[in-house]
This record gives structure tokens, C-alpha cells and sequence, in this order.
């Protein structure tokens, strides 16, 4: 039996305490759990065309302390490649958008090629690791599919699609001895 | 402790170089990223450190063969005895008897080790490359990712 797992994660008002100078000067760490997308997906993608939305995880941090943002996303990707030397090769942007300030935080490429005709289906992680990012603000992270260019008859899917945020204080920063 | 406990999310540095085709392990490793941790924040501290990379491999002859060895090493900043934690290989081959037009892949991956050792104080963790073949073969190491959470590692 497999556990269908739900198009869209719900998501839940975190419980922050957020305490003043009175109590302990830190935000307690959170869990956000993010919407995941099913779009159609092309078999042509090119950079000037509108990305498409994948994932996406909102996180609101009321206070000024600094806090760090681990933005874990993960599926599966099939590739059918049905000759030998076939490709495909797709292109993944991270961006970060907080009170409509947009910045892309980084850029992932993928690509199969293999010799002989195969279809592969294999898990993808990507971590990034948001340091400080704008305080007193809701900031939205999306993953999107920004490029697909598969060789002839060859052809993708992307599957089990996660996102989550996790935040957590930043430790207090102290001069780093040489080692 | 000063304070009530608080766990802590630290974002690492990659260390941006160019890499060689061999690296025997005769040489000193190759630092790739670092991460510091202070575990003083919390009770019984547990680590759990991450590292994501996208490797690629492009195949340019007969034969080729690329062997990546990572380690994880872990230096007291107190002490400065290091310890490697953990090793790792990455390998790719393919058996090309004649020669074909060049091929690439990039190999998404995702590395977790969970340290609860005893901590006498703030500790570095390095992403290190140890050992480096290739044949017919060339690589790149991009999309680096390192970052360390503290948190305790107390049952409830």
C-alpha cells in the first residue's frame, strides 16, 4: 500500500514566542511545512519563457533577531532516455521573495545523458542555508522550473515534490580563530 | 549556560578554488566548505550537519573513470585535535570501447551526519576532498550548500 500523499501540504500558523530583552533573547526555532504545485510540465522550457512554480513555503519572522532559514526541497525525477547518447537537462531557481523584493538565491542545473537507452527515476535534494534574511518580514521561497531541453523522443517527470523552512536563531557570531 | 537554552541554525562557507584532475592522498585534503558551531547554547548538544553538492561529470574518451573521496573532519577549537568523522565515495565509470561524443551528468547529492559526541567547547566542521582520480574524464563541484544545526540531543 502506498500512501498517497496530498497535492497541497496543509500549513499551519506556527506557535513563535518572540520574548523582549525581559526573558531569553531568541526566537524559538519553527517548522514550516510548504504548497506543493502540479503543473503541467513542458517538454520545452526556455529561459524567456515564465517559469513555473514547483513549490513554495512562507515564513514569517515578527522579530529582529537574527534567524537562519533552512530551505530543504526534494523529489524524484524520472528520465526517459530512449537512445543511446539522449539528454535531458533541466534547470531549477530558488527565490526568495519578501514584501515583494524578489532575488533569486540560487540556480540548479540537472542533467542525464547516458550510452545506452534507459529510464531512471531517482530522488533530487536541495538545501540551502538563508543566512539573516530581512528581518520583521513574511519572505515566500518558490522553487521553479525555469529550463527543459530534452532530446528527441526522450522525456521527464517530476514527482514527490517537498518543501520545507525551517528557522532557527543564528548563533551569535564571534571572531573565528584560524585554524 | 547563560540564559534558557536555544538551538541554533549556523549557514557555512564554501571555499570557492579550482580543483586539480589527481589528488593522492599523500597531499594535505582540499577544504571545499566549513561550518563553526558553539554547542554551549544547549543541553546535550547533537549536530546535525549538512552538505549538498551537484557533481558533474562529463566523459571525454574510452574508458573514463572519475573517483571522488570526501571527508568530514572536526576540529576542537579548544584542543585543535582533529577527527575525521566520516568518509565517502564518489565513483563513476563507464565501459566505452570506442570513442564517443563527450556526455554529462550532474549528480545531485545530499550529506547528513548526526554528532552527538561529547563537546568541550566551539568546534569546526570541514568538507574536505582526500583523494582525487579521473581518467578521460572531467569534473566539477557547484551548487555547495553547508550548514550545522544545534540542537539537544536529550530524550524528552
Amino acid at each position: 500500500m502506498v500512501n498517497k500523499r496530498p497535492s497541497r501540504v496543509k500549513t499551519y500558523k506556527p506557535v513563535q514566542t518572540i520574548t523582549s530583552s525581559e526573558g531569553s533573547p531568541h526566537v524559538d526555532p519553527f517548522l514550516k511545512c510548504g504548497a506543493v504545485f502540479n503543473p503541467v510540465l513542458p517538454l520545452k522550457l526556455r529561459p524567456k519563457d515564465r517559469p513555473i512554480p514547483l513549490t513554495s513555503v512562507t515564513v514569517k519572522v515578527k522579530g529582529t533577531l537574527p534567524t537562519n532559514v533552512l530551505i530543504n526541497y526534494s523529489c524524484f525525477i524520472t528520465s526517459v532516455l530512449k537512445e543511446g547518447g539522449s539528454f535531458n537537462n533541466l534547470a531549477f531557481r530558488l527565490v526568495r521573495e519578501c514584501s515583494s523584493m524578489k532575488v533569486t538565491l540560487r540556480e540548479y542545473p540537472f542533467q542525464r545523458q547516458l550510452l545506452s537507452p534507459t529510464t531512471t527515476k531517482e530522488p533530487l535534494v536541495y538545501n540551502f542555508c538563508d543566512e539573516n534574511p530581512p528581518p520583521r518580514r513574511t519572505c515566500t521561497y518558490t522553487l521553479f522550473l525555469v529550463k527543459v531541453n530534452v532530446s528527441d523522443s526522450s522525456s521527464y517527470d517530476i514527482t514527490q515534490k517537498s518543501m520545507t523552512a525551517l528557522v532557527f536563531p543564528a548563533p551569535v557570531k564571534r571572531e573565528d580563530r584560524r585554524i | 549556560m547563560k540564559g534558557s537554552p536555544f538551538p541554533t541554525l549556523s549557514c557555512g562557507e564554501i571555499l570557492r578554488r579550482k580543483l586539480p584532475d589527481e589528488l593522492s592522498r599523500k597531499n594535505p585534503p582540499i577544504t571545499l566548505g566549513k561550518v563553526s558551531i558553539n554547542p554551549r547554547t544547549v543541553f546535550s548538544p547533537c549536530v546535525l550537519f549538512n552538505y549538498s553538492l551537484n557533481i558533474t561529470f562529463v566523459t571525454e574518451s574510452v574508458e573514463p573513470i572519475i573517483s571522488l573521496v570526501f571527508q568530514l573532519a572536526k576540529t576542537s577549537k579548544r584542543t585543535k585535535k582533529t577527527v575525521i568523522l566520516e568518509e565517502w565515495n564518489f565513483k563513476g565509470a563507464e565501459i566505452i570501447p570506442t570513442d564517443v561524443q563527450n556526455m554529462k551528468t550532474i549528480e545531485p547529492i545530499d550529506f547528513n551526519v548526526c554528532d552527538c559526541d561529547e563537546f568541550s567547547g566551539p568546534v569546526l566542521y570541514r568538507m574536505q576532498l582526500a583523494e582525487i582520480i579521473t581518467n578521460n574524464a572531467s569534473f566539477s563541484i557547484d551548487d555547495e550548500e553547508i550548514s550545522a544545526i544545534v540542537v539537544s540531543g536529550k530524550d524528552q
